[in-house]
């Protein structure tokens, strides 16, 4: 075999408290497709952004072509032939595609203006050897996901890289758009470009790639070729050998859940989650497990009646019986706490009360005033504290100065206010301390036990499997499976991966 | 001297402890003119420290008031409305028509209310229901409202309004004008509601986080609607003041600078334009603060224009002030 175009020898990154990348080598050859493959946290983008010059690494050596480079800021990375297309459409919307692929390199005229001419024809002769047929004058906002997927892969083109890294192109792509980005990707390679393709689908994996990297805790946990790769051997690799053991945490036994308390019947919503049907039942916890970009905070939002939805049916249990409501209404039947709770959780400025009887305003109105009972208001903050135990100097005291776990915990305090019959949690231990994570799970559970319907999102399949009785599986908007509280780490992995579903077994 | 007694009152500032809201500078500035403003005036004009010229004052400032109560509120929601001095411009003429032609003064007054309102209902369905920028709507309805004003006078007075109307607006309790004592009344009552009602503690709520309250279950357009609302509403109050003080109405009543007064009054007053802070009772000082500014360059005899640019310059520093504590 020839030499590898690109060799990556003992890379290791650091960030405060994280070993980020530990002494990761890598190869790839000219004319392959690399995919790398690994969980949330494994240290894919932190590798990406090394080699793109966004951040320096603290050890070990880049080679390209056979000769050590160093790659300290983006541009170097572009001269060394290293190009990006990023999941994230980085395009100007309102202006035309021609404009947006020379928006940093316009060529110029005599007289140092643009000359739009030649970008226009350089566009069109760029766009034409992607088989890639549309006006270089079209306005990108006027172009369907697809096509800007195109643009962004023509304007990496654009300097003649020999080496391209894509970042999760297909997430909001539609069947025939990846097709065609996949054709395209293979003509790359069959140029003799080294592409690096960086996916949660291992189908994409299997269709397109040659070899495979799974990468785990920041370090390489193996490269598999194509034609030796199984679903099981690759979650085997994400998940390390350690922790082959299924093991069930905090929730111990199944608990026994009660009547249902919502169901939800063949949601839709265009583009981001297609038949969704499931039940709630109280005294249980469902975890709604999936990867990044499955569709399962859009789906959640829709069910609590924050975002719209194209079709379908939400019935909760009223007074005894399942009782169909609008999807609207929802938000006075679903508590949701939301995964960011800096951005939509918190009125951080306002004080603890405040930030608890959010939710419950109406109910705390005086019987004989049209005003606010703030001695109840107060009383019953201050119970939720002390139940919930959270660390505040004062009733007073401005949410935004606590800590993590305790900001969670006064969004967790509102909803135990309002006490809705249904309660949705999308990542509620995110960013918190390992104490704070426990806390937290704990809670969930112990909600749970005294009758609530609980359903709770995480990207840690150790945070979801000691809360959970149940499993729902999401994958690109689908519930592709449901598994009970037996199902060990391979079995969710697999199934959130696209096993069963997949192209190959 | 001067100096001395405001480095002190900051630093006490400073020790107000946790859950107390903090006294920041954009609190402190309006206080701070206020009182120099008053002694400056009071050691180089005559008669200025009297109980006659004080409910002077007061009387100027009681429509302005009304209007930066409303203006207040939608300040808080992270809005704005530039279009309140044009609807009461038009509310303002067409119940002066409406008495002009014979009409009780009661309806009168009911009709620069209603106009008030049912403006404010337009400007809040555009901006809660079709998502509309505060800016865009409010400043097209004033164009509007002003055009209207025009188009109906034909750029004229509206006199004959009824005598019962001027007699009962411009009354006096005890030495009170009813004007001052109606914006003392409706200061606290708005004051009050803002901290203990349903509707102001939801709209704190949308100011400080839209989102947020969203997620909570508060009705985020029905909020912002009914702000709105209450900002013509306000509009329409402060329209039945100024026409019973002017004994008739005109489109100069609604003119560009007063936009600037009741921006001015609000902002002066600690209403933070970023949403989610300010208070009424601080709306209404600005309110007088404003006043005090246009009067002591009257008596300078500076022109209009002149006023303008003072005014302009306070609104900038005194904003300026609020995004450094804001750390924006």
């Amino acid at each position: 075999m020839t030499a590898p175009y690109l060799k990556l020898t003992e890379i290791s990154k650091s960030f405060p408290g994280v070993k980020a990348l530990n002494a990761i080598s890598l190869e790839a050859y000219s004319g392959e497709v690399l995919g790398l493959i690994g969980a949330n946290g494994a240290g894919k983008s932190t590798l990406m952004n090394v080699l793109g010059g966004v951040v320096r690494m603290d050890s070990g050596s880049i080679e390209i072509g056979g000769k050590v480079v160093d790659i300290r800021d983006p541009l170097d990375a572009s001269a060394r032939g290293i190009a990006f297309v990023h999941q994230e459409m980085a395009l100007l919307p309102t202006m035309t595609i021609a404009e947006n692929m020379y928006i940093a390199s316009f060529p110029l005229n005599k007289v140092r203006l643009i000359d739009s001419g030649k970008a226009v024809q350089n566009c069109k002769e760029a766009l034409d050897s992607l088989g890639f047929s549309l006006s270089p004058k079209a306005k990108i906002k006027e172009l369907g996901a697809g096509d800007r997927q195109m643009v962004e892969v023509a304007r990496a083109l654009l300097g003649d890289p020999r080496i391209l890294i894509f970042d999760e192109p297909t997430s909001s792509l539609s069947e025939k758009e990846k097709n065609r980005l996949f054709e395209v990707i293979r003509k790359l390679k069959a140029e003799g470009k080294t592409v690096i393709y960086i996916t949660h689908f291992l189908d994409e994996v299997f269709t397109l790639c040659d070899r495979a990297a799974v990468l785990r805790n920041g370090e390489v946990a193996g490269t598999l070729r194509v034609e030796d790769m199984t679903y099981e051997a690759v979650v085997k690799l994400m998940l390390g050998k350690s922790e082959l053991t299924p093991e069930r945490g905090a929730s111990g036994a199944r608990r026994s859940a009660g009547a249902a308390v919502l169901k939800v019947s063949g949601l839709c919503r265009t583009g981001v989650f297609k038949d969704v049907s499931f039940e709630l039942r109280s005294g249980e916890v469902v975890g709604l497990w999936g990867l990044l970009g499955s569709g399962r905070t859009e789906l959640v939002r829709s069910v609590a009646g924050l975002d719209p939805v194209d079709g379908g049916e939400i019935a909760v249990n009223s007074g005894g019986a399942l009782k169909r409501i609008r999807p609207r209404e929802a938000r006075s039947w679903i508590g949701l706490v939301t995964e960011n709770r800096r951005e939509d959780g918190l009125l951080l400025a306002s004080s603890v009360r405040a930030n608890i009887s959010l939710a419950s305003l109406p109910d705390l109105l005086s019987k004989l005033w049209p005003f606010i009972d703030e001695k109840r208001e107060k009383t019953d903050a201050a119970a939720l504290v002390k139940r919930l135990d959270i660390k505040i100097s004062d009733m007073e005291q401005s949410v935004g100065t606590l800590s993590g776990g305790n900001q969670q915990k006064v969004i967790l305090s509102r909803w135990l206010r309002k006490n809705p019959p249904v309660l949705i949690l999308d990542e509620p231990t995110r960013g918190l301390d390992v104490g704070a994570k426990g806390e937290i799970q704990e809670m969930i559970v112990k909600l749970a036990r005294d009758g609530a319907a609980i359903m709770v999102i995480s990207s840690e399949i150790e945070e979801i499997m000691s809360v959970s009785d149940r499993y729902l599986v999401i994958d690109r908007g689908r519930i592709v499976a449901e598994l009970d509280s037996d199902a060990s780490k391979e079995r969710l992995l697999a199934a959130a991966l696209g096993a069963g579903q997949g192209a190959k077994p | 001297m001067h100096q001395e007694s405001k480095t002190i009152v900051i630093q006490e500032a400073g020790k107000v402890g946790k859950g107390r809201p903090r006294l920041t500078a954009a609190r402190i500035v309006p206080i701070a003119l206020f009182i120099g403003i008053i002694l400056s005036l009071g050691l180089t004009v005559d008669n200025f420290f009297t109980v006659n010229n004080g409910i002077n004052i007061l009387m100027q400032s009681a429509a302005l008031g009304f209007m930066a109560i409303g203006m207040t509120a939608v300040l808080i929601t992270g809005g704005m409305d530039l279009s309140i001095p044009a609807v009461m411009a038009l509310g303002g003429i067409l119940g002066s028509m409406y008495m002009r032609s014979g009409g009780d003064p009661v309806s009168g007054a009911l009709i620069m209310i209603v106009v008030g309102v049912a403006a404010g209902a337009f400007n809040g369905y555009a901006v809660a229901y079709l998502k509309m920028i505060p800016f865009v709507v409010t400043l097209s309805t004033q164009a509007i409202a002003m055009g209207a004003c025009v188009m109906i006078t034909n750029s004229q007075s509206i006199l004959g309004l009824h005598e019962s109307f001027i007699d009962v607006v411009m009354s006096k309790v005890w030495i009170v004008p009813t004007p001052v004592l109606a914006l003392a009344v409706a200061a606290a009552i708005v004051a009050l509601l803002s901290k203990k009602s349903l509707f102001g503690r939801w709209l704190y709520a949308v100011g400080i986080n839209a989102e947020a309250a969203r997620v909570s279950g508060i009705p985020k357009k029905k909020v912002l609607m009914g702000t709105y609302m209450f900002a013509g509403l306000f509009a329409g109050l402060a329209a039945i003041i100024v026409t019973a003080r002017l004994m008739s109405a005109s489109p100069t009543m609604g003119q560009e600078g007063v936009v600037l007064n009741v921006m001015g009054s609000a902002v002066v007053g600690g209403v933070s334009i970023y949403g989610g802070s300010g208070s009424f009772v601080g709306a209404v000082i600005g309110a007088v603060v404003i006043t005090l500014i246009s009067n002591i360059m009257n008596m300078a005899h500076l022109s209009y224009y002149a006023t303008l640019i003072v005014k302009g310059l306070v609104i900038v520093v005194v904003v300026a002030i609020d995004s450094r504590s804001k750390g924006k």
